[in-house]
């Protein structure tokens, strides 16, 4: 069986999720199958240079813009899906897999499971875990195949990185497939990471819903300013504008790997502790004792959050003033 | 030229003046809504009486009521000493010297006036010396003017009638103003020149008073009367309806408020009883009743002042408050602040202008009948764990109904609470039942909330489910439903015999048929609950269900109708601590800690969330215990069994 | 230009979830359904384009509670609202329910169908790609803002990273909302009452027509995977151990 990896890159990097999708190809697979990474965007080196784990590598490339819409990605994969017949394809779960996917499956016809952490191949069928319910419940499910998975980042290991080779290489021009979509990128928006960058940061307080109301945030800083760490918020608490845009954790923000996370009212959905469970030490807050950030949290308390922060703020300025 | 007809010009210009100062409140209140306070007239007097007779309320503070009072009757003592001022040269030949201007009425004259001044002189050390914190945000130069008004009137009245003296009038009936004489032949002063003056300055001192009414606090002698007159006889516990006439539900601008609602503006004597015993104020929110009385006031009288909700004022101070009516109870005018709070934030709603929390607890009651987002079908999952089932009173008769509300529900904090007391009903043998997932937030905090749409949808929902049921009286945990369920379901047709269950508790308790093993008499103190005291007079039951439990009761210094609220009510429970910088429930834990005691009693689900996470924050719960009247209570059976 | 606005009930996140006897479902009978937040947040971007350029809202809802959600849209400013008849016992597949959303949206001539970005129960596969892919239109998923410039759409897409992605796009589209630009409003309970008296038009289930699909086999909870430690509830002691563990691992002072 062939089975179609698909990658992305970002911003002249390779997505590291792309390297895991292999792992997961891997996973499902039989011996003797074949694990095609397919490649779509501005410039295929990344995915040249990194994705030598796969049996052999499809790029398409459109040249000029740095990333291509989804629509362009879907119709470049639905051509290679075509012309390789593949028996299953692996979507990584993100803002472009979120559109392609199903388009995919729509067009084949072919079952979909989204959310997945896990594969086993069962003869001419799949049994794969996926998350259900905002990770709340775990469903297996039985997938006939030919069919699509949208795997969750971090769910398998990074494959090894190493330079494919330049006979598995199959490239192509999709400059005409981008010059036909009908969804025109007009611009694309680069937080400015000049005032702050948290993928550096060693120390981050993040806040999250629990935390109420926007004043309540300067009560966090506070403490933030006090262990010498950025302030950060969870989607909720970005959307709401009580922090800017770069200061979001979590899968449409930043992925942080800190020593010290200290999260503040976070329940810890899925897409949150994608961008935070390697943190080194994990802190966290909430009154629900069943919040899933506790299942990454290192250590866990349930009180009031506003006593807590003032009771630790003080008793941190006190020993920080001796 | 004659003094009679420069005084004629001189008291038409001022009465005039006056006038012309008085107008836009004359207009905006002769444009206003009508507002229905017309009603048992006798009623509406005694009330007037024993405010202004008694001075009831003014003398709660007993140097503010003692000078209050001195004025006061010095005031209308004196007022004689004006009606000859000004009748006997409008009218020559006027006098009042027939009955006893020259004789008793003078002797009366002269002593109240040394009583006025020592009246002034309190409130000169109480404002300048005590300084109240009450006073903070009232007009310091209306208070300093009327003092030196006054002071001119009374020494000008002595020195007039000294001079008089000096000049040969009979002094035998004017004490005070005999000694002024002999000051005055000392000082060597011409008789009749220095009479003159005095008399001029005393009638200019009377008419620049009386043009400085309309713009200061001093209003209220004319308008307290009046307000207390047309106050509110409905029970304190309902709530404002929206008038049929009105097209939204809220008000967005003072000319909507009825003339009632103006004229409380009006009457208001910047006294800051009001501000003293806001909790909001106190906790460092920015609302202050005094002020929201106070600034509307004063929009009323400049066109120009800007929207009234979020401009003049705004939306963080109609938030603040908690309705717990303390600032209503100690307002010696009668002004209503909580409706027109109320009838602000119903706009702000209407508006959709909520703060995140509370729109979260709204959209919460609104799809699931409670504001913590638990499933309706949850509701009477506490009484699981009860030795009993608990009767469906929707499907078979009961003698009391139990509405059980949100936090005795749902809150595992309270739950221990609900069950102790279906175990004593159960044990005093009362036929009780519940509506299980029938059962709705009673909409009491959601309609103070401003909510008035969805208040009427839950109290509807909970009419509806009452009536499809078999009973004699309602029974409630929380005050506030007690408060919902009594006086605001009247509005849609629901009259029913409610009653708190310390109430009930207190009625089995009297009646013997609760065994109780009483405690060794240890001293406890208590909260009363906004909403089941100041609101319902609820006062006693509670204190008889301590002392039947076996302990002593300790009252805090602000108990009763003067309770300090936890800081829940209102729709705060569903709002964030922002701005605050001293959590009421702390500030009450405080004041209880000084007694102190070890065991808080609490009558209210509310109370007993609020209490506890304040002795936690405050690391004082090992040494003060939050207990429910009804966890005190230890039956003998039960202890044995 | 017509929109139409899917709005699905979802199991209350609040709500514990707990599994039928058989494994495969979760347990109804305890829960509360509500709308799916994303869905809120696209009924909010439809009102907002009508408000801003004069578009005409239908709103479709799907699963238990619809005709109270569609109160509250129509209370929100929607023009139509439609109850869509699938099979309301169980999770609502937005694989299956395509079909239908398709069959409305050519029914009722949108030019612009859009609904949330993901739902909790989309375990097949979202909404947005298969009834883009169904109706042949261009879609785009997670978008946090959205305006009309002429006659095409202009869509802000949210990427990883903190990136967000501008694209143009001429109608008839299918947009997944993540967020709408501005979050949704407070209806009141006046409006609400208003509101239930609107008429609430009714749709049958229109097959999308794949023939096969992944199945269900077990629904389990997962683990508590965390092997942290708990440090309790009460605020003093947990500030006093953090204070220590924060001095020990070196955070404590800057």
């Amino acid at each position: 069986m062939r089975i179609i990896a698909c990658t992305e890159r970002s911003f002249g990097k390779l997505e590291p999720f792309s390297l895991e999708m292999i792992t997961a190809a891997r996973a499902a697979g039989a011996t003797g199958d074949e694990v095609v990474a397919f490649f779509a965007g501005q410039d295929p080196e990344p995915a040249v240079a990194n994705l030598g784990a796969a049996d052999r590598l499809v790029a398409a490339s459109a040249g000029n813009s740095e990333l291509i819409a989804a629509e362009s990605y879907a119709r470049l994969l639905k051509d290679v899906v075509a012309a390789e017949e593949p028996g299953l394809v692996l979507v990584p779960y993100s803002a472009n897999g979120l559109d392609v996917a199903a388009d995919l499956a729509a067009r084949t016809g072919w079952p979909l499971v989204s959310y997945v952490n896990e594969v086993r191949r069962d003869g001419d069928r799949l049994t794969v875990i996926a998350q259900v319910y905002g990770g709340k419940i775990l469903a297996e499910c039985n997938v006939p195949l030919p069919a699509i998975l949208m795997v969750n980042p971090g769910a398998f290991a990074e494959a090894e990185r190493r330079t494919v080779d330049p006979s598995k290489l199959q490239h192509s021009d999709a400059r005409a497939v981008v010059a036909e979509g009908r969804v025109r990128l007009v611009g694309v928006d680069v937080p400015n990471y000049d005032s702050v960058d948290l993928t550096t940061a060693e120390r981050i307080v993040c806040v999250g819903r629990g935390i109420g109301d926007e004043a309540s945030i300067d009560i966090a800083r506070g403490l933030a300013d006090i262990l010498g760490a950025e302030i950060a918020g969870s989607r909720p608490v970005v959307d709401s504008g009580w922090l800017p845009k770069v200061r979001q954790v979590g899968k449409s923000g930043q992925k942080v790997k800190p020593k010290l996370y200290l999260a503040l009212g976070v329940s810890g959905a899925p897409e949150h502790l994608e961008g935070m469970s390697k943190s080194d030490l994990i802190i966290a807050v909430n009154t629900d004792p069943k919040a899933p950030i506790f299942n990454v949290a290192h250590f866990g308390a349930t009180c009031d959050l506003f006593d807590l922060v003032a009771n630790l703020s003080e008793r941190l300025q006190a020993a920080s003033d001796r | 030229m004659s003094e009679t007809p420069v005084l004629w010009i001189v008291t038409l210009a001022a009465i005039a003046l006056t006038v012309w100062r008085s107008r836009r409140y004359i207009v905006a209140l002769a444009q206003a809504p009508g507002a229905n306070r017309f009603d048992q007239p006798w009623r509406r007097l005694e009330g007037v009486a024993i405010a202004i007779g008694l001075h009831r309320k003014l003398l709660r503070k007993p140097l503010s009521g003692i000078l209050h009072a001195l004025i006061f009757v010095s005031f209308f003592v004196l007022f004689t000493v004006t009606i000859e001022a000004f009748g006997s040269r409008l009218f020559p030949g006027f006098s009042l010297a027939p009955i006893g201007g020259d004789s008793w009425i003078a002797l009366l004259q002269d002593l109240f006036a040394v009583l006025m001044l020592a009246g002034l002189g309190l409130a000169v050390y109480q404002r300048y010396v005590l300084k109240p914190a009450r006073f903070k945000g009232s007009s310091g130069a209306d208070a300093a003017i009327i003092y030196v008004l006054i002071l001119l009137i009374v020494s000008s009245l002595l020195i007039e009638a000294g001079a008089r003296i000096v000049g040969g009038a009979d002094g035998s009936w004017r004490p005070v103003a005999s000694l002024v004489a002999d000051l005055l032949r000392v000082l060597d002063l011409p008789a009749h020149p220095a009479e003159r003056i005095a008399y001029w300055i005393h009638i200019g001192a009377i008419l620049a008073f009386l043009v400085y009414i309309p713009g200061s606090k001093h209003r209220h002698m004319f308008l307290a009367a009046p307000n207390i007159y047309f106050r509110n006889l409905e029970p304190a516990g309902t709530a404002p309806a929206v008038p049929s006439e009105r097209e939204n539900p809220g008000v967005a601008s003072l000319v909507q408020f009825d003339w009632k609602q103006q004229l409380d503006l009006l009457s208001c004597t910047e006294c800051g009883r009001c501000q003293a015993v806001c909790p909001a104020y106190a906790s460092g929110l920015p609302l202050s009743p005094k002020m929201l009385i106070t600034d509307m006031r004063d929009a009323l009288a400049n066109e120009a002042s800007g929207p009234l909700v979020g401009g003049v004022i705004a939306e963080e101070t109609l938030w603040a408050c908690t309705t717990c009516r303390a600032c209503m109870e100690a307002c010696p005018v009668e002004i209503e602040h909580l409706p027109k709070i109320i009838d602000m934030r119903r706009h702000l709603v209407d508006e959709g202008h909520v703060s995140p929390m509370l729109q979260d607890a709204l959209s919460n009651l609104t799809r699931l009948g409670n504001s913590m987002g638990k499933p309706s079908k949850m509701r009477a999952r506490w009484t699981k764990e009860l030795g009993f089932p608990v009767k469906d009173a929707r499907s078979e008769p009961v003698d009391v109904l139990w509405f059980v509300g949100d936090y005795a529900s749902y809150d595992p904090r309270v739950q221990d609470v609900t069950r102790k007391v279906a175990e004593l009903l159960t044990a005093a043998g009362v036929d009780f039942g519940i509506l299980f997932d029938a059962e709705r937030n009673s909409g009491n905090d959601v309609r103070r909330a401003g909510e008035e749409g969805l208040f009427e949808t839950l109290a509807q929902s909970n009419i509806d489910a009452i009536r499809a049921c078999s009973f004699n009286r309602i029974v409630t945990t929380d005050p506030h439903s007690l408060n919902a369920l009594k006086n605001d379901y009247r509005h849609f047709g629901g009259e029913f015999e409610v009653l708190h269950y310390t109430a009930l508790l207190a009625e089995l308790v009297a009646a013997g048929r609760l065994d109780i093993g009483p405690a060794d008499g240890a001293t406890v103190t208590y909260h009363d609950p906004c909403y089941l005291g100041r609101y319902n007079g609820g006062f006693d039951a509670p204190r008889d269900l301590i002392r039947a439990a076996g302990y002593t009761l300790h009252d805090m210094p602000r108990c009763r109708e003067n309770s300090f609220c936890c800081g829940a009510g209102g729709g705060r429970i569903w709002q964030g601590d922002d701005g605050v910088k001293e959590r009421p429930s702390e500030n009450r834990i405080r004041e209880a800690l000084g007694l102190g005691v070890g065991i808080f009693v609490v009558a209210c689900p509310k109370d007993k969330v609020m209490y506890t996470a304040a002795t936690d924050a405050l690391g004082v719960a090992s040494s003060l215990r939050i207990l429910d009247v009804a966890e005190l209570i230890n039956l003998r059976e039960a202890s044995s069994a | 230009m017509k929109i139409l606005v899917v709005l699905r009930m979802i199991p209350d996140s609040a709500g514990e979830l707990e599994l039928t006897s058989d494994g495969r479902g979760i347990d109804r009978e305890w829960l509360d359904f509500q709308l799916n937040d994303f869905d809120d947040h696209a009924l909010e971007e439809a009102i907002l384009l009508k408000e801003a350029s004069g578009a005409t809202v239908v709103a479709v809802a799907i699963g238990e509670g619809s005709n109270r959600v569609l109160q509250m849209a129509v209370a929100r400013g929607a023009d139509e609202a439609i109850a869509l008849d699938a099979q309301a016992d169980g999770m609502i597949d937005s694989r299956a329910i395509a079909g239908s959303i398709v069959a409305l949206a050519r029914s009722k001539a949108a030019d612009l169908v859009l609904c949330g970005v993901q739902s909790t129960e989309d375990l097949f596969g979202q909404l947005v790609p298969y009834a883009g892919a169904l109706l042949g239109w261009p879609h785009v998923s997670g978008s946090s803002r959205l305006g009309i410039e002429g006659s095409a759409l202009r869509v802000t897409q949210e990427r990883g990273g903190g990136i967000a992605a501008t694209y143009e796009i001429a109608l008839p589209a299918v947009i997944g909302v993540q967020t709408a630009s501005k979050a949704p409003r407070y209806v009141s309970g006046s409006k609400l009452r208003e509101a239930s008296k609107t008429t609430i038009g009714k749709a049958r289930f229109e097959p999308a027509g794949f023939e096969r699909s992944a199945e269900i086999v077990a629904l389990r909870l997962p683990g508590q995977r965390g092997t942290g430690e708990h440090l309790g509830d009460n605020p003093e002691n947990v500030a006093e151990r953090l204070a220590g563990i924060l001095a020990a691992k070196g955070f404590a002072g800057v």
